[in-house]
């Protein structure tokens, strides 16, 4: 039982940062070509990219926590 | 000594206290805890660790806003001069999301950034999680531990409360565990929650009061492919205040596990740059709770048909410029 919450922290985690590493890389990707483009529009645009940023992060979260809950037992 | 050498020398002697501090500063195991730990408690009311710090970040930021305000200058100096250009930046910032409603949410969105920012900081204090009282073992739930016998010894695995070794290391004795005085509120779901649901109460209430009850068309309608869309809309409008929950807690707890577990395996020279990175998680995830709760707030008090009025006038406004021209 042990090792089936070891795997399944390590898995709950490891898959749930897969997307978001993709998208917080198209995000910032998009961002910074703006800004090269239009670099009066920084102040705005970093702020945009945050709240983007948070967003797609938030899912990377979901899956940190449920391992978390996991891994100290809070569910089992 | 040419900046090569100079550059050699103090990698290597980095590394050598690095290796130095695993054997002579061995701390023992981590100590990591999902749910706050109960200090005392008033008349059957749990006094927990997070609400203990939670409350000294109250008086730490009462006390900082009394001594910037006391004597307050048309030029400001000093403490004031500095909590000027703080809020000043942020308050620039937010106006950016929604110049409309900046001066409505500022109050209830400035003292949330200053709040969960100063309760990120405070877990970063050294010292924080490891003073405190020895308190007799509750909880039945495993943890992370050193595994001490067997073919794993020597590595960290997830140990039932009931085989765990006592730590030696911590001046505790036998069957009881140390429950630090310090901890950042944000580390413990109960605060994430309620501050997310404060920000969601907050955007609702200015989404009614604008749009009134128009406000719920957007959720549920009848106009076709929309009345599906606003279905899908109102889950997601449910999900903002645990998403802003779980964002904070899953940040900043992931955080303290992090340098725990560092220190645990090096206790020197490894964990310093994290604490850099820490401060800066901190201070982005304070950031992004007051910006979301702005944004969200911009959300909801924008209909969609007076998006598209708005559009109609300004392209009506744009053909009527063009055939003036």
């Amino acid at each position: 039982m042990e090792g089936l919450n070891l795997i399944a922290t390590a898995l709950a985690i490891g898959l749930a940062a897969i997307g978001p590493g993709i998208g917080i890389g198209i995000i910032v990707a998009g961002a910074l070509q703006a800004m090269g483009r239009n670099p009066e529009m920084e102040n705005t645009l970093v702020t945009y990219m945050f709240i983007g940023i948070a967003f797609t992060e938030a899912l990377a979260i979901f899956g940190l926590v449920i391992s978390f809950m996991i891994a100290f037992g809070v569910i089992q | 000594m040419s900046g090569r050498t100079r550059a050699i020398v103090i990698v290597v002697v980095l590394l050598a206290v690095a290796i130095a501090s695993r054997f002579f500063l061995y701390s023992g195991d981590p100590h990591v805890e999902v749910a706050a730990e109960k200090l005392f408690s008033i008349g059957g009311f749990h006094v927990t660790n997070a609400l203990s710090t939670a409350i000294i970040v109250d008086i730490l930021l009462v006390v900082l806003a009394w001594l910037a305000t006391r004597n307050l200058q048309m030029v400001p100096r000093g403490l004031q001069n500095v909590l000027e250009i703080i809020l000043e930046a942020l308050y620039n910032l937010l106006k950016n999301i929604s110049p409309k409603f900046i001066n409505r949410a500022w109050p209830l969105v400035a003292t949330l950034f200053l709040f969960v920012l100063a309760s990120n900081w405070l877990g970063l204090l050294p010292g924080g999680s490891s003073i405190g009282p020895c308190k007799v073992k509750e909880h039945t739930a495993a943890r992370l531990a050193v595994v001490q016998e067997g073919p794993r010894a020597g590595a960290i695995a997830l140990i039932p409360a009931a085989t765990e070794k006592h730590n030696p290391y911590t001046t505790c004795p036998e069957g009881t565990t140390l429950v630090p005085w310090l901890r950042p509120p944000s580390t413990d779901l109960n605060f994430t929650f309620a501050i997310g649901l404060l920000s969601f109460v907050f955007f609702q209430y200015w989404g009614f009061r604008t749009l009134g009850i128009g406000y719920l068309s957007k959720f549920f309608n009848l106009k076709g492919i929309m009345s599906f869309v606003g279905i899908i809309e109102f889950i997601s409008e449910l999900i903002k205040p645990v998403a802003l929950a779980l964002r904070l807690f899953g940040n900043i707890f992931a955080g303290e596990v992090l340098i725990a577990v560092l220190t645990f395996l090096v206790p020197l020279v490894l964990p310093m740059p994290i604490y850099g990175f820490e401060l800066f998680v901190g201070f982005i995830q304070a950031l992004v709770f007051a910006l979301l709760t702005m944004a969200f707030l911009s959300i909801a008090t924008t209909s969609h048909e007076g998006e598209h009025h708005g559009d109609e006038h300004a392209h009506g406004a744009e053909a009527a410029q063009s055939r003036a021209h």
